[in-house]
């Protein structure tokens, strides 16, 4: 976590006492919840933050800050009333311009989402792709995710999420059979490249995520959804691995380990630099799926009978 | 009186350079801004020599914050004599007035900037989001729905972006596809682009002195930056050019495949790359033909390459390389 590191912990406190400042000017006089409410910080942090910042200035010469140098707020009104009231400022006065990585940051992350809204929104994050480079001291960082064409159902899933109606599809996967999904769709998620959809399974009465790339015939049903469920407190996992029905060790270099991360596994050894990683898998299909991540490189341990089928499979595509 | 902190210092500095329009030289600054004046001793060498490189510290991370100090160079006109002043342009530090962002604006920047989870630049990504917050606009959260993640949670997408920012040069393993021993790289990163979820990097080549274009994942060793060598990159915009390098092969190299029908290998490769021909061939474009192998090869024997031959003999190798590793077949 960033929070241990001090250099961190130093540049994140720099960036809020940098950006505190126009808040304040444009906000005064303000209170503290309000404030911590807008930067998503605890009021605490934002009283020492104040605390901080009215005993600091510009220098003379000589190095004395004089109290006309320095910020200053109205004490009794911020001891007594929690109220935030700037009387002195100096130095700053306006919100500070990204840094190339802040910026290329905020401009991958934008290129992502616009492949997955309507057209409107399109032109939205094209505008916004202009101004955030423009508010960069440093050009951007030479950083990009580059759009390639994503699934064709995923505009239509898009679209019933923003109407906050049904959509209904076609779906088989390696560990479920064939079967029409009634959703509630909640949220598109893309991880490692790939677009899924997180919703409420009306099918299955469960909530439940699907590779949008293996949606077939989709279509909105219009009937408005009527789950309450808040999809900002959806967990962060994509799949819940209790339906377990191998658990296998797999065996690879140990500089290619990333490679399965997503499959949340467990060391459970190394050797020769090469490690074993003990994984849940919920069908054989999704064991050859992982091997396939780095063809050759990651070969199943354990069990014998899942190392004899993986043989078997390979070699019928021979 | 107690110690002053490193962000007071650094804060200190950021106010008394804003405020000095024409700018201060590296004593007046040491001499009088918190946190250096409390040490400074002109009549010290050594002490004045460790004060300076502090300077120049702070000065490389205030400008990681996106704080750049100017260095400006006055020439006096006789004895060739000159100073050296240092101070924050208003310009270059004030976002321009016209970059106005709306509550809709706001609520898909928030969205960019949470795609950043993990990894060295969600710090970044942060940093950016406290920028915006300043501004005070209310997000009004439309039904967008959209929450992407990018994961660069590793050491070589570290080391590298590190090597970029600071146009450094690094050294690694390098395993080539189809090669069986990894060979040493020795490269300035010029850029990283993440396509289809895989992360390329194009970087100028020191040994053969020519741009090449690198996958993360085949770097065996975690790149290591050469001490005290750096490479002057210019001003092209290299994620652009690598980008633009990877279409033109796509557009230009097509794989055509036959797929099981009703295989899970037909309705997302359909998905993706359109439907089948009417002699039930599937068109790909792609621009490797081993990273389209990598792909493939998950599908098993539900996917055959009918053409070109290089993408049938490295869906081939790949499966005889996995059918000897597990034993082969008895």
């Amino acid at each position: 976590m960033a929070a241990q590191n001090p250099r961190a912990q130093a540049s994140d406190r720099i960036t809020l006492l940098l950006s505190l400042v126009p808040y304040l000017l444009q906000n005064n006089p303000v209170s503290v919840d309000e404030v911590a409410e807008n930067f998503d910080e605890k009021p605490a942090t934002i009283r020492k933050m104040i605390e901080s910042l009215i005993v600091m200035g510009v220098p003379d010469r000589a190095g004395d800050v004089y109290s006309n140098q320095m910020f200053d707020v109205d004490w009794d009104l911020f001891e007594q009333d929690d109220i935030i009231s700037l009387t002195n400022t100096v130095g700053i006065d306006a919100t500070p311009k990204f840094s190339g990585r802040e910026a290329a940051t905020l401009l991958a992350g934008l290129s992502l989402i616009q492949q997955a809204v309507d057209e409107d929104t399109k032109q939205i994050i094209s505008d916004l792709i202009t101004k955030v480079a423009r508010g960069s001291s440093q050009g951007a960082a030479e950083i990009s995710i580059s759009a390639p064409t994503p699934p064709a159902a995923l505009a239509l899933v898009t679209e019933a999420i923003s109407r906050s109606v049904h959509v209904e599809f076609e779906y088989s996967s390696p560990a479920s059979p064939h079967a029409t999904r009634l959703i509630d769709p909640l949220r598109v998620e893309n991880a490692a490249g790939t677009w899924y959809l997180r919703g409420w399974c009306h099918t299955r009465q469960a909530l439940r995520t699907f590779r949008i790339d293996r949606l077939e015939s989709a279509r909105i049903v219009e009937t408005p959804t009527d789950v309450d469920i808040d999809p900002s407190g959806l967990p962060d996992t994509l799949f819940d691995v209790s339906d377990t029905d191998i658990i296998a060790v797999l065996e690879l270099p140990e500089w290619a380990k990333d490679a399965l991360a997503d499959y949340a596994p467990r060391e459970v050894g190394s050797t020769g630099g090469k490690v074993q990683l003990e994984v849940n898998f919920g069908s054989l299909d999704n064991v050859f799926r992982a091997i396939s991540r780095r063809p050759g490189l990651i070969t199943v341990v354990s069990p014998q009978s899942v190392r004899e089928q993986v043989a078997v499979w390979a070699s019928s595509a021979l | 009186m107690a110690e002053v902190s490193k962000e007071e210092r650094q804060f200190s500095l950021i106010l008394t350079l804003i405020s000095n329009r024409y700018g201060l030289l590296i004593d007046e600054i040491l001499a009088s801004v918190p946190g250096y004046h409390e040490k400074y001793n002109p009549s010290n060498d050594t002490s004045l020599a460790s004060l300076k490189r502090l300077f120049e510290r702070d000065k490389s991370d205030i400008r990681d914050l996106g704080v750049v100090i100017e260095t400006i160079v006055v020439e006096f006109g006789w004895n060739d004599g000159h100073e050296t002043r240092y101070r924050i342009a208003e310009a270059d530090y004030e976002l321009p007035e016209d970059v106005t962002f709306t509550p809709t604006d706001f609520s898909l920047l928030r969205l960019a900037a949470e795609a950043w989870r993990d990894g060295s630049l969600s710090k970044d990504s942060r940093h950016a989001l406290t920028k915006l917050r300043s501004l005070g606009i209310a997000a009004n959260d439309p039904l967008v729905g959209v929450a992407p993640r990018i994961h660069t949670s590793n050491e070589t997408f570290d080391a590298l972006e590190e090597a970029l920012q600071r146009q450094g040069i690094v050294h690694f393993s390098y395993l080539k596809p189809g090669e069986t021993a990894p060979s040493k790289r020795t490269v300035a990163p010029l850029a990283l682009t993440n396509r289809r979820g895989i992360w390329h990097m194009l970087g100028h080549d020191v040994d053969v002195d020519a741009q090449r274009t690198f996958l993360l994942s085949r770097m065996v060793t975690t790149p290591e930056k050469l001490p005290n060598r750096s490479f002057e990159a210019g001003t092209t915009d290299y994620s652009a050019q690598l980008e633009s390098e990877l279409d033109a092969l796509e557009s230009s190299n097509e794989a055509l495949l036959t797929v099981d029908l009703g295989s899970d290998a037909h309705t997302r490769l359909t998905a993706v790359y359109g439907s089948l021909s009417e002699n039930g061939e599937l068109a790909v474009r792609y621009s490797d033909v081993n990273l389209l192998a990598d792909e493939l090869t998950e599908f098993g024997d539900s996917v055959r390459a009918v053409s070109p031959e290089a993408l049938k003999k490295a869906l081939t190798d790949r499966f005889a390389s996995i059918a000897a590793a597990h034993g082969g077949v008895k």
